[in-house]
């Protein structure tokens, strides 16, 4: 396969889902989406999302697993644009022994279980206070985010290196935060509704297209 | 109308029981998905101190020839060297400055290098940890490998001039904050270990105890060169 292909294929396809999941959950009409509320559609949003964080996660791990072993054919070496340096790095790619992609993996799934949780039962009394956990536990995401490009552009050898698959992982990790406080906001402006509430000229019309 | 009520509550209950469940299994399955991929694209090296493993990387800062630089293992190794192919192999040898066993280990060090790494068939490497309780300092690990006249090796008794052997030519590695000698999982020193030239332990000194062929570094090495590699 092309190495241009391995190298940045899976990252077109991260950024992709992380661009469907932020249309999803934005107020853009999309015809498929118009029985669906607004707040739900953010949740789904948000879940689609925290998965493609997940999956760009699991890919920075495998290449932290090749580098402790010598290179990696899943992303580029060289340059200022790479991940060598950045996942490579014997102390920086590390979280107290932990790699930090096993670290994005156990952060997205928990986010993803409160988000899915809260998508399939909107109704459920504790649903409302799930965003709230949620938006607690995005919080430490601000100072880890910080940390690494701090790591990226001044620490790792031959700094500054632009990695860009924990990149892709820290733009997910914004979004979420950036719809957790959208999500928040509006459930305490009132809006947390359970379906979407059609007006009577979209409940004709959508009966009269049946 | 209690009960009714309560039967209601318990049912809701149950209710939101099944969507966070149902949410958990949903996590689960791509969580496994996810696992079954990075297992089997990249799977997680083996990494430790036994026999077969990859050795931990040791990162730090090493005095040699007169001057601390930096250090990492794993610029000695070649990831891609397979079994057959000529290469260097690796000679690790955990110590204290203050412990009295290495004290003795020093001249035997001494002879090794001299048989197998002043010809650069073995690459030598000493890491100095701050395992016992006396002082230690960057300065004492100095005058233990160039015999430096400085007090304070051998649980702070002796001189460390008067070791036995002499100046040790090869990388002196800084530990005194423990972290190789916790990553290696080192019992006591002095402790040695044989890295093939990819960086797998092929030789590790507390699996060969007394009796045992291997039991003696220079055997194993011997062994190792000869035929093994």
């Amino acid at each position: 396969m092309n190495a241009a292909m391995v190298e940045y294929g899976p990252l077109t396809v991260f950024l992709a889902i992380m661009a469907i999941g932020g249309l999803i959950a934005s107020n853009q009409k999309i015809p498929q989406l118009e029985e669906m509320g607004k707040m739900r559609r953010r949740l789904l949003g948000l879940f689609v999302i925290e998965m493609g964080g997940l999956a760009a996660s699991g890919w920075t791990l495998m290449i932290h697993n090749q580098m402790v072993t010598g290179g990696s054919e899943f992303c580029a070496a060289e340059g200022i644009v790479q991940c060598g340096s950045v996942i490579g790095d014997p102390i920086y790619s590390e979280f107290f022994g932990v790699p930090w992609g096993v670290i994005g993996i156990g952060a997205f799934s928990v986010l993803g279980w409160l988000t899915l949780s809260m998508f399939l039962e909107m109704k459920a009394d504790w649903a409302k206070s799930y965003a709230d956990y949620a938006w607690w536990l995005s919080l430490p995401s601000i100072p880890g985010i910080g940390w690494l490009v701090l790591v990226e552009l001044f620490l790792v050898e031959g700094a500054p290196h632009i990695c860009p698959y924990c990149t892709s992982v820290h733009i997910a990790l914004i979004a979420c935060m950036y719809i957790l406080y959208t999500i928040r906001k509006e459930r305490d402006e009132g809006t947390w509704e359970v379906t979407a509430q059609l007006s009577k000229a979209d409940l004709l019309a959508k009966a009269r297209k049946k | 109308m209690q009960q009714i009520r309560r039967k209601m509550n318990s049912l809701v209950d149950d209710e939101n029981a099944d969507a966070r469940i149902s949410s958990f299994f949903s996590i689960s399955a791509i969580l496994t998905v996810v696992g079954i991929i990075i297992w089997t694209l990249a799977p997680p090296p083996d990494i430790g101190p036994a026999e077969g493993q990859l050795a931990p990387d040791i990162v730090g800062e090493a005095h040699s020839n007169g001057a601390w630089e930096e250090f990492r293992l794993y610029d000695y190794i070649n990831h891609s060297w397979t079994k057959g192919e000529s290469g260097q192999l690796i000679f690790l040898q955990f110590m204290d400055t203050d412990c009295p066993h290495c004290w003795s280990d020093a001249p035997k060090m001494d002879d090794l290098y001299t048989n197998y790494g002043s010809n650069g068939a073995v690459a030598f490497v000493t890491i100095s940890a701050g395992m016992l309780s006396s002082d230690h300092s960057r300065g004492e690990i100095v005058a233990f490998q160039e015999k430096g006249d400085r007090d304070g090796c051998y649980h702070d008794e002796r001189n460390c001039q008067t070791r036995d052997g002499g100046i040790h030519d090869w990388p002196y590695v800084d530990d005194l904050n423990m972290r190789a000698f916790k990553d290696y999982d080192i019992p006591g020193v002095p402790f040695h270990l044989l890295l093939s030239p990819d960086g797998t332990v092929i030789w590790n000194s507390g699996m060969h105890g007394e009796g045992d062929q291997l039991h003696e570094p220079a055997s194993a090495i011997q062994y190792h060169l000869t035929e093994s590699v």
